[in-house]
């Protein structure tokens, strides 16, 4: 499947292509956790739901 | 088509890191203002002997490997370098250059295939990577020596 199927899929709320995105995107979003060499947990559970917030604006 | 597709994918890419920045910025400093440090919370941490650098460090080779065989996710690849003075140099390439880029150097394309896929010939392909390779060279050497 490709990206933009994936997108498709996951703004009509299908979980396995949300997790699938955001499986593609942790390295990006664990990096921004970091606060000062220190894994802010909390940081990486807000990344994530602005990470599903940008699937569901985003304009195909 | 092809390239569509990995434009929508750059598009994407670019929105979510900027929304994941600015959502970032925002709260480490919602977090410094609440200076008072919650050292409990820091020392349980330490006792489960979670070692974050390390889990990331595996997490990024994994995921290195994927991204080679996988060269068209290369804008998730571009977030992953560290090396700053090559970030930024990355990122000051055109897209259409950073693609040619990461399709000969990844995908092992021929300027060929590279200038059937962005519609130029090959020899164009072929001058625009060798100039892409010149020009990251010089903002690299260009940083070293401090100007």
């Amino acid at each position: 499947m490709d990206f933009e199927q994936l997108l498709i899929y996951a703004k009509g709320g299908d979980q396995k292509a949300q997790e699938e995105i955001l499986s593609m995107y942790k390295p990006l979003l664990v990096k921004n956790s970091m606060d000062r060499n220190v894994f802010d947990e909390d940081l990486y559970q807000e990344l994530s739901a602005t990470l599903l917030e940008c699937i569901r604006k985003f304009r195909v | 088509m092809e390239i569509q597709k990995n434009m929508l994918q750059i598009r994407f890419t670019a929105y979510v890191t900027t929304a994941v920045r600015n959502k970032r910025v925002n709260y480490l400093m919602q977090k410094s203002r609440h200076s008072w440090v919650n050292m409990e919370q820091v020392d349980q941490l330490e006792s489960l002997h979670i070692n974050f650098e390390e889990l990331y460090h595996r997490y990024t080779v994994e995921r290195t490997a994927f991204l080679l065989e996988n060269w068209r996710h290369y804008a998730e690849f571009l977030e992953m370098v560290e090396d700053r003075k090559l970030a930024r140099a990355l990122k000051h390439l055109k897209e259409r250059d950073r693609m040619i880029l990461f399709a000969r150097l990844f995908g092992e394309e021929s300027f060929s295939e590279i200038g059937e896929t962005l519609q130029m010939s090959s020899k164009q392909a072929e001058m625009s990577y060798y100039y892409v390779l010149r020009k990251l060279r010089k903002e690299l050497e260009a940083d070293k020596n401090g100007f």
